[in-house]
């Protein structure tokens, strides 16, 4: 190759070609080089120019990577939405008045050319006074360092060496007034150029304002010039930006990240920060403006609660994957985790975008129809979270149907049991009825809230029948035997009528938490609230009218944990009431009859809980000595262990009994490989799973070989798929995560309280709080006649009014004519501030001292009289005992407890704009957009207003009237 | 097609497939004149390689082929036996031309040299640029993926070591790790080293040849090819959750089974054999154990002195002889553990859990 080789040249014969085959029969005619140098220059040729290619295929590679392609086409379309907004702005600039303007500018600059001369000359004379004027000051500054110094070099020989202190004295001196010489000739010059200014000012000022002008004319035209040419700076800017190498300093694309410091990614012994790069494809998730631009660019659909830094949740301290979960680090599609919500979805991504499920990935994003998981990470208490439908749906299946009895649930340790105190059992029911529940509760009525644990998917069929009555009849017999003796309070009274009873039953409020038969479907509203208390469908078939009577008339004092609170029924509405639900029967029901049990099957039972702790052979020794009630009881009593019932039902012996059910408090973070999917074919993902396990809690049996007593034991609920969604979502969102405390200081503790208490009295039963609920309104046609809203209740009652409401709601009636009651909770004082404090939170308004002292002169508290005759107030509302004669859903809440129960300050807010406050209320807006008709107090609307609220508290009501000043 | 399946699957199995590979490298070399030719190749590999072209249409397969980190591994299930077919050819042509009285061909090969420049540099160059090539095409085409951030709570299961130690991996399997984790790689290593000191044959210095080396070609490639390649290719492509036995075509299931019932050589002696309990003296009880395991180490390398090995024995000298034939039983208990872990489940010769020491 180079002329170092020493058989180049004439000096050797050509070389012949490379032997193919066997080279070892052409060593002689290959002389002393193996291979031609011509032939390797080729293949150098070749495997350099291969280097080059694929150098260049790899930066190519790294330049089509996707992010840096939605960065391209992010850029595309904010220019051309630019030069639109540029359009429009063009298009909104007054053509006349820049026209005039610009007229004006050339007339002023015509006029300016004449004084040319002058212009020129005193341009000149500044310029001259600004180069006097810097080296002055410079002069100046210079002499004040030294100065600076010299005086330091006095100060230390007057402490350190007093005799020669004199010289420098003086020198520190000089110098100081040197410095007080320069400073005024820098303000003669100062002063010189200002006025020289002056000057310049008269001959130019008229065509600067005007040039002024005409910019503020074109000001927003002008920006989004500037902002066009910052997106878009040309080719060549951005490809030297951008270019390999040099696009370590300032690229226009670049990948863009959150860094969070108060939230981990949280594994053991490690906490690693999240730094979340979706905003580098999700460029417009901030924008407002882009909510309806295509993926990945929309904004996010409720900035008002998240992104936005003035929401709630700002991204800067939230980020992203701490709610939507996946990759943090991840820039492509399918890397990052996207979760499709549904198969359509999966299909389309599968195609458009290389979608495939990262199965390394144990946190893959929430699909969106699951997201509202992500609030339980934070919003860990028993209440509803804001905006969370389907989740806080989710949380009430699973406070109404009790799974925190077997499953460890955080949010629910305090909640009281859900199924009734079976240690009183044998007062209320009858053996055969409670074998024939147990068989099928969802043959005594559809909505029971009992699952079934017998006859399901894994212990049906022939071979079952005798074991699962002999299971059912053992419980059965073990409840009754012990049960304790308990007497009714009062003597039922049976001259009820059953007419009365059903219509008190429908209008009193029953139907809040109660359903009779199936709930009815309400397209408006969701009703699953009404589930809240026992559907009343059949109750004639299982309990006795003196139960009845008792209970409706007064619940606490039958059962004191009860949830049912007093509707306040007198004793001949209890009876009426009574009489209602006795006659609810189920005839099938009662004609049916429950098999006897077989001894042959109830001996296979007995026998695997003898086994427990001592061999075979003496279990069967043991169980041929024993009498059949013996065999019942030593049954009934592990059945109740194994299947858990104490965990809904107070049981006697199992009061301190450990629930039997998996640990859910991280259901949503658990492994993959801690489930078992056994052979069924569904997707192997935690929502799978939750999902097949809630349809048919035993499904996981299927093609399984189990002994009975090793058959999976959670019982069947029947949810529908609506159910089954909400429940998943929430164990979805119990996740491992550590939230750090500051992260979760805004949420109080209070309001989470309040949730909580809302949640387990079900106000939302009747009333709107927070925006959700009144399911009872679908029972009730006429919207005068509903409940009251709840929404701000914290900002209009006063604290102490609602308290003693809360203690006693019979005592307060601001609506008589309501059939609906606010029922007696039996709220104990704490339970009742709560609910204040909840009320004052969410409103953020001072709980529970407030001035409600009112200041007014007589004068004004006579327009104020005035002004209420004038607005007409009386001709709806009720004014102490005067009711105005009108339809019933016309008439409006009594203005005589006004001055108690309201917070003034609400008042005035509630006349000036009520819609604003109750969307849809009747109260009409007597000050529509704060004007008035009338002419008092200067035709002043909101003086106006205030003079008519101090009316209602000071004239008609009893209110504070504040000492004058 | 699933009949075919199930055979494969079936033949698979560690013990099957570890087998059938020693007998068939013996037999190849027993029959080197019909397996190491290059019709032989001709068929060999194109075979392979439809093979596995044919099975990519299998879910299962496919989806343990083509896993980034395994890739290399298939490109080793050529690698491998070309370079020991190669070998095996040169060596059987140089044998024959012995036989028939001609030269070796290294001799001819040799009797000129070349230059190192640019004979030898320049091609090294080219090779190295084409290399590169190489890499960085298979780094665009396979990029290495960002995955989670390690959960020390959460381990991938199976936990694989990396491809070049699965064979150890393998043989705590068969082995405490004490012995499979630190003993045998250090005596993998010291044994190495050891070889130039024992193998003083100057035999098959600068070419090949299998007839005049076939004793140390054939321990080396036993060692090499069935007891480390063919382990790490087991470890690769066979081995899935819990390091239960997969065969190609099979799902990995995590919840698959598999029968735990191996035993100690003291509950074969004491129990089965004497039919009486296992003696509560740890010593007593293992001591049975003891003896076979310093049985195994004492009376073959004497035996085989007097026997088979006498060559050997007057060629090296008694240290190097006895270090040698201590080397080749520490390497040949592998196979004997496994043989006896497949026929009789024995678990350890020596069990004394108690003490943290098995064997």
């Amino acid at each position: 190759m180079s002329s170092e080789t020493p058989n180049r040249g004439e000096r050797k014969p050509a070389i012949p070609p490379p032997a193919k085959k066997d080279p070892a029969l052409n060593i002689a005619l290959r002389g002393d080089r193996l291979y031609e140098t011509n032939q390797l220059d080729k293949w150098f040729a070749i495997s350099s120019l291969l280097l080059f290619v694929f150098t260049v295929w790899m930066v190519v590679d790294d330049y089509n990577r996707e992010w840096r392609v939605y960065q391209r086409a992010f850029n595309r379309l904010s220019v051309e939405q630019t030069e639109l907004d540029i359009q429009a702005a063009a298009g909104a600039i007054d053509p006349n008045s820049f026209n005039a303007l610009d007229a004006q500018r050339l007339e002023a600059g015509e006029q300016l050319a004449q004084n040319s001369a002058a212009v020129a000359e005193i341009g000149d004379r500044i310029e001259a006074l600004t180069d006097d004027h810097y080296a002055a000051n410079q002069r100046y500054l210079f002499a004040r360092a030294r100065y600076d110094v010299e005086r330091y070099d006095y100060e230390e020989a007057v402490a350190n060496d007093p005799e020669n202190a004199e010289p420098l004295g003086v020198r520190a001196d000089a110098t100081l007034a040197e410095i007080n010489a320069y400073e005024q000739e820098v303000e003669r010059l100062t002063i010189a150029i200002e006025d020289a200014e002056t000057e310049l000012d008269g001959l130019v000022g008229r065509r600067n304002a005007i040039e002024d002008e005409l910019r503020a004319l074109l000001a927003e035209f002008d920006r989004l010039e500037n902002v066009r040419d910052t997106l878009n700076p040309g080719l060549l800017v951005t490809s030297i930006r951008n270019a390999p190498v040099l696009d370590f300093m300032n690229p226009s694309e670049q990948v863009d990240q959150v860094i969070l410091q108060n939230l981990y990614y949280d594994a053991p012994f490690l906490q690693i920060p999240r730094v979340d790069r979706c905003t580098t494809c999700h460029l417009g998730i901030d924008q407002a403006a882009m909510a309806d631009w295509q993926q990945p660019f929309t904004a996010h659909p409720r900035l008002d609660r998240f992104v936005a830094s003035d929401s709630p949740h700002p991204i800067d301290s939230f980020g992203c994957t701490t709610c939507h979960a996946g990759l943090d680090r991840a820039v492509e599609f399918s890397r990052a985790g996207h979760m499709p919500e549904s198969p359509e979805q999966q299909a389309d991504w599968e195609t458009r975008r290389n979608w495939h499920l990262d199965h390394f990935l144990e946190t893959p994003m929430l699909p969106m129809n699951r997201i509202e998981a992500s609030c339980l990470k934070c919003h860990t208490g028993a209440g509803d979270v804001p905006g969370g439908a389907d989740l806080n749906l989710g949380r009430d299946l699973i406070r109404t149907y009790g799974c925190f009895g077997c499953h460890n649930i955080p949010g629910y340790e305090d909640v009281r049991k859900v199924g009734p105190d079976l240690t009183t059992v044998g007062s209320k029911l009858d053996p055969e009825w409670v074998k024939k529940w147990l068989r099928d509760p969802k043959a005594f009525k559809s909505e029971a809230r009992m699952p079934n644990f017998w006859f399901n998917s894994n212990n049906s069929g022939p071979e079952y029948e005798a074991r699962n009555n002999a299971e059912i009849t053992a419980i059965t017999e073990f409840l009754f035997s012990g049960s304790q003796d308990m007497t009714l309070p009062v003597a039922a009274r049976t001259d009820g009528n059953a007419e009365r009873g059903q219509a008190l039953v429908e209008t009193v409020g029953c139907l809040a938490c109660h359903v009779v038969g199936p709930v009815p479907e309400d397209p408006v509203r969701t009703q699953h609230r009404r589930r809240f208390g026992y559907n009343l469908a059949s109750q004639g078939s299982k309990t006795s009218i003196d139960w009845l009577y008792n209970w409706v008339r007064d619940p606490e004092a039958v059962w004191h944990d009860t949830n049912m609170p007093s509707l306040r029924l007198t004793d001949a509405e209890a009876a009426d009431v009574a009489a209602y639900l006795a006659s609810l029967e189920n005839p099938e029901w009662e004609a049916e009859v429950f098999p006897d049990m077989d001894e042959a099957a109830l001996d296979e039972v007995t026998l695997e809980f003898l086994r427990t702790g001592s061999t075979g052979i003496q279990a069967r020794e043991r169980l041929t000595g024993m009498t059949l009630e013996e065999k019942v009881m030593i049954t009934g009593e592990g059945l109740v262990a194994r299947y858990g019932c104490f965990g809904c039902h107070i049981i006697g012996g199992y009061e301190t009994a450990q629930p039997i059910g998996t640990e859910l408090t991280t259901a949503g973070t658990k492994l993959l490989n801690q489930f078992d999917f056994g052979f069924l074919d569904i997707p192997h993902e935690r929502t799978a799973w939750y999902e097949a396990k809630l349809s048919d809690s035993r499904i996981f049996d299927v093609d399984r070989e189990k002994r009975p007593e090793e058959l999976l034991r959670m019982p069947d609920f029947g949810f529908n798929e609506e159910q089954v969604d909400a429940i998943v979502m929430v164990l979805t969102g119990l996740v491992k995560d550590e939230i750090t405390l500051e992260m979760r200081n805004n949420l109080t503790t209070d309001i989470e309280a309040g949730r909580a208490m809302i949640a387990q009295r079900n106000c939302r039963g009747c009333h709107e709080i927070e925006g959700a609920g009144g399911d009872i309104r679908s029972t009730i046609a006429d919207a005068g006649l509903w409940p009251p809203l709840l929404n701000t209740q914290g900002a209009k009652t006063q604290p102490l009014w609602l308290h003693s409401f809360l203690q006693e709601p019979g005592d307060s009636t601001m609506r008589s004519w309501l059939s609906v009651r606010m029922p007696t909770f039996h709220l104990d004082q704490e339970e009742s501030m709560v609910i204040g404090k909840y009320f004052s939170a969410i409103d953020n308004v001072p709980y529970p001292f407030i001035d409600t002292s009112i200041a007014a002169t007589n004068e004004q508290l006579a327009i104020g009289t005035e002004l209420f005759e004038a607005n007409q107030c009386s001709l709806c509302h009720q004014v102490g005992d005067l009711i105005p004669a009108r339809d019933a859903a016309d008439l409006a809440p009594d203005l005589g407890l006004a001055y108690e129960r309201l917070r003034p300050q609400w008042v005035l807010d509630w006349i000036l704009d009520p819609q604003s406050i109750a969307p849809g209320t009747r109260m009409p807006a007597n000050f529509p957009d704060g004007v008035t008709p009338f002419e008092q107090l200067d035709g002043n609307a909101e003086a106006q207003i205030e003079a008519i609220r101090n009316h209602l508290f000071l004239t008609i009501g009893n209110g504070e009237r504040a000492a004058d000043d | 097609m699933d009949l075919i399946k199930n055979i494969i699957n079936y033949l698979t199995a560690p013990e099957i497939l570890i087998t059938l590979s020693a007998i068939l490298l013996f037999v190849s070399a027993k029959y080197r004149h019909v397996f190491y030719t290059n019709k032989a190749a001709a068929i060999l590999f194109p075979s392979m390689f439809v093979f596995i072209a044919i099975s990519m249409f299998d879910e299962d397969f496919y989806l343990i082929v083509t896993k980034p980190d395994n890739v290399p591994i298939v490109g080793m299930l050529f690698l491998i036996p070309f370079f020991t077919w190669f070998s095996m050819r040169e060596a059987i042509r140089n044998d024959k031309r012995v036989e028939e009285g001609k030269p070796i061909l290294e001799k001819d090969e040799t009797a000129e040299k070349v230059l190192s420049w640019p004979d030898l540099v320049y091609t090294e160059l080219i090779v190295m640029v084409l290399l590169t090539v190489v890499l960085v095409g298979w780094s665009i085409l396979i990029p290495a993926p960002l995955e989670e951030s390690a959960n020390p709570a959460s381990t991938p299961n199976p936990s694989k070591a990396p491809w070049y130690f699965l064979g150890l991996q393998e043989m705590l399997v068969y082995f405490d790790p004490w012995l499979a984790g630190v003993v045998f790689p250090s005596l993998i290593i010291v044994g190495l080293m050891a070889i130039p000191y024992i193998d003083t044959n100057p035999k098959g210095n600068g070419y090949f040849t299998f007839r005049e080396r076939s004793w140390e070609i054939m321990t080396f490639l036993f060692g090499f090819l069935i007891l480390w390649v063919l382990l790490v290719i087991l470890g690769t492509f066979l081995r899935g959750p819990n390091w239960n036995f997969f065969g190609p075509y099979e799902f990995w299931d995590t919840h698959k089974l598999e029968a735990l019932v191996n035993v100690d050589l003291s509950d074969y002696f004491w129990v089965r054999l004497l039919g009486m309990g296992r003696p509560s003296n740890i010593l007593v009880r293992e001591s049975v154990g003891f003896l076979v395991v310093i049985g195994y180490f004492l009376i073959p390398p004497i035996l085989l002195a007097k026997t088979i090995f006498k060559q050997f024995y007057t060629n090296l000298g008694t240290v190097r002889y006895h270090l040698m034939v201590f080397l080749l039983l520490a390497m040949a208990s592998l196979p004997i553990k496994m043989v006896l872990r497949w026929l009789f489940n024995l678990k350890y010769i020596i069990g004394i859990p108690e003490y943290f020491f098995n064997i």
